[in-house]
């Protein structure tokens, strides 16, 4: 298997906030990969590190084999990214849009742009300023899913969009982009959304990795844990690593624990990535 | 090279407003002159008015030809004062508008280095917008004199010489010489104004003026000089640039009587006799702004480069 990324140790310091603080992960070919983390912990940051937009203090980076800082635009002809909902310029015309890249990118192929805007409402002859929000990631993600790109960054992609074009964002980044030869890192709140799509999971915390995982091994490592009133003495003795009250149950949830010995206590699920998160989030500021 | 081409389009589709200002400056001076033309002869002229056409009627052809190149250049020198505020305010939003929306956001994600970005801004505005009011020039030109040669046929003396060839390819040629002397003597500001819009958070108008104004305040309360404000006058002004990029010393010319008190000016004979470009390409201050000039562009590479993308 190919690493795309590999950050080892990275540090930033932005004034007095160590934006990155030893953050180490890898991203292999293939994968869709959540980087996931509350406002500040330093998602943007390590993403502006991979894209060569900003330069880490400390630590090493390298990105498809390249430096990414040095290296941007050989970099850029490689990977590609969508900052966030709002950064086509609004005076750009569509038509002009696809001609742009078109000229400057070696790596766009014209047709896979058409045929994904064809399926859209969008006309060639309106201004971006036009558009709806919906209609410019549309644009956008038709613009970059013609790109022949190994990585796509998305940064946040669906912020105030509808709860309709975030499906169909998403939809559309399986359906007719997402391949074995396609490596996708996504930073986004909306963990819900992206749960079902992801391959591996990355929490990051005031600059650290908390928790790189592979979806499949949530499921054998994490538990949840339902019980009743009665039982939650019995649960806490196998040391979770949270405890909520709901509805009137207590939910617990276990690293590593032995699911038998979870079993005989009460319900056992799989934890959700939300779940998941507010354990280790919470867990680490405790 | 392709990619640059690109680029240039990019900025012509951006700032498609920039073209409005020719096409306005041409709207004036053609209505100014279809109002003067058809207004002539109908009102009451001024007794020093009259004095002037007069002496127009009875222009030699010579001196007629000369009147018709002058007029050419009267006629295109709004548009070259026009492009110094243009190509400022252009090259002042360029990069800094791209932060302001956002959009450098996307423009970084595609493979154009920033030396590429600011190059092609720098190219339009230096070059390509000068390159388009000339255009505007020209066909005002053309069509205020096809006008006074409908329209004025009581001059036809001085009309008569409006079309020979060889006085629009002395226009021609001058407005060359200008736009290349222009080009490079107002260098240094639109590199500076790349910077202050590569740099500022905010107002990049006011980051590109105040610097040097309080340096030039600085020296004249420290060392009692004026060095600096004096050379920011010498190179804002046009006058001084006009001063350095023509002179009647070379030029062959007759009198004119400006007044009825008689007082007169010399007419040059050709306004080509008055360009000097040895002198003014040889001039070490012309040189030494075009280095500045360098220098600016470089630090907007730079600051582009390693400004946070996101402020």
């Amino acid at each position: 298997m190919t690493t795309l990324i590999d950050a080892r140790a990275l540090t930033k310091t932005y004034g007095a906030t160590r934006a990155l603080d030893g953050a180490s992960f890898k991203v292999e070919a293939g994968r869709i990969v959540g980087l996931i983390g509350p406002n500040g912990a330093g998602k943007t940051t390590a993403l502006k590190a991979v894209l060569g937009l900003a330069r880490c203090d400390g630590g090493t980076l390298e990105v498809l084999g390249l430096d990414p800082f040095r290296q941007r635009n050989e970099l850029a002809e490689r990977v590609s990214f969508i900052a966030d909902v709002a950064v086509l310029p609004r005076w750009l015309r569509v038509q002009h849009a696809i001609d742009f890249v078109a000229g400057i990118h070696p790596r766009f192929r014209r047709e896979r742009c058409e045929q994904f805007l064809a399926r859209t409402t969008i006309k060639r002859t309106s201004k971006v300023r036009e558009l709806s929000k919906g209609m410019i990631t549309q644009l956008h993600l038709a613009l970059v899913m013609a790109i022949d790109a190994q990585l796509l960054v998305l940064d946040e992609p669906t912020l105030g969009l509808d709860i309709l074009s975030r499906k169909q964002f998403y939809d559309s980044l399986l359906s007719d982009y997402m391949d074995s030869e396609r490596t996708i890192l996504v930073t986004t709140h909306q963990v819900e959304e992206v749960e079902n799509i992801l391959t591996d999971v990355v929490f990051i915390d005031r600059g650290r990795i908390v928790l790189d995982l592979p979806m499949e091994e949530v499921a054998t490592t994490y538990a949840q844990l339902v019980v009743a009133p009665d039982r939650a003495e019995a649960a806490r003795a196998l040391t979770p690593l949270n405890e909520r009250q709901l509805l009137g149950r207590h939910v617990f949830l276990y690293e590593g624990a032995d699911h038998g010995a979870l079993q005989r206590l009460g319900e056992v699920r799989q934890p959700s990535i939300t779940d998941l998160f507010v354990a280790k989030i919470q867990g680490s500021a405790a | 090279m392709n990619k640059f081409l690109w680029l240039i389009r990019r900025e012509l589709w951006e700032s498609r407003a920039m073209w409005v200002a020719p096409a306005v400056c041409a709207a004036i001076i053609i209505g100014g002159t279809l109002i003067a033309t058809v207004l002539h002869g109908t009102v009451n002229v001024h007794p020093e008015d009259a004095a002037h056409l007069a002496q127009l009627r009875t222009l030699t052809p010579d001196r007629a030809e000369a009147f018709a190149s002058i007029a050419l250049g009267v006629i295109a020198l709004p548009f070259f004062m026009l492009v110094l505020f243009t190509q400022f305010l252009y090259a002042l939003d360029s990069l800094y508008g791209d932060r302001r929306d956002r959009s450098i956001l996307f423009w970084k994600s595609l493979p154009i280095s920033d030396t590429q970005s600011v190059l092609a801004k720098l190219t339009v505005a230096a070059a390509i917008f000068p390159l388009a009011a000339i255009a505007a020039a020209l066909v005002t030109q053309l069509i205020v004199f096809a006008i006074c040669s409908i329209k004025l046929q009581t001059l036809s003396v001085l009309t008569g010489h409006f079309w020979i060839p060889a006085t629009w390819a002395g226009s021609l040629l001058v407005m060359g010489y200008l736009y290349v002397a222009s080009l490079l003597w107002y260098l240094p500001l639109t590199g500076w104004a790349l910077l202050a819009s590569a740099w500022a958070p905010r107002s990049p108008f006011l980051w590109a003026a105040l610097p040097p104004l309080a340096l030039g305040l600085l020296e004249l309360i420290v060392l009692r000089s004026a060095y600096v404000l004096h050379a920011i006058g010498e190179r804002v002004g046009g006058a001084s640039l006009m001063a350095r990029a023509f002179s009647m010393s070379h030029a062959s010319g007759f009198t004119f009587v400006v007044k009825t008190d008689h007082s007169t000016m010399t007419i040059p004979r050709a306004l080509t006799d008055m360009m000097q470009p040895a002198a003014f390409f040889s001039s070490p201050s012309l040189w030494i702004g075009v280095l500045l000039a360098a220098g600016f562009v470089g630090a907007a590479v730079w600051v582009r480069r390693y400004r946070d993308a996101s402020t």
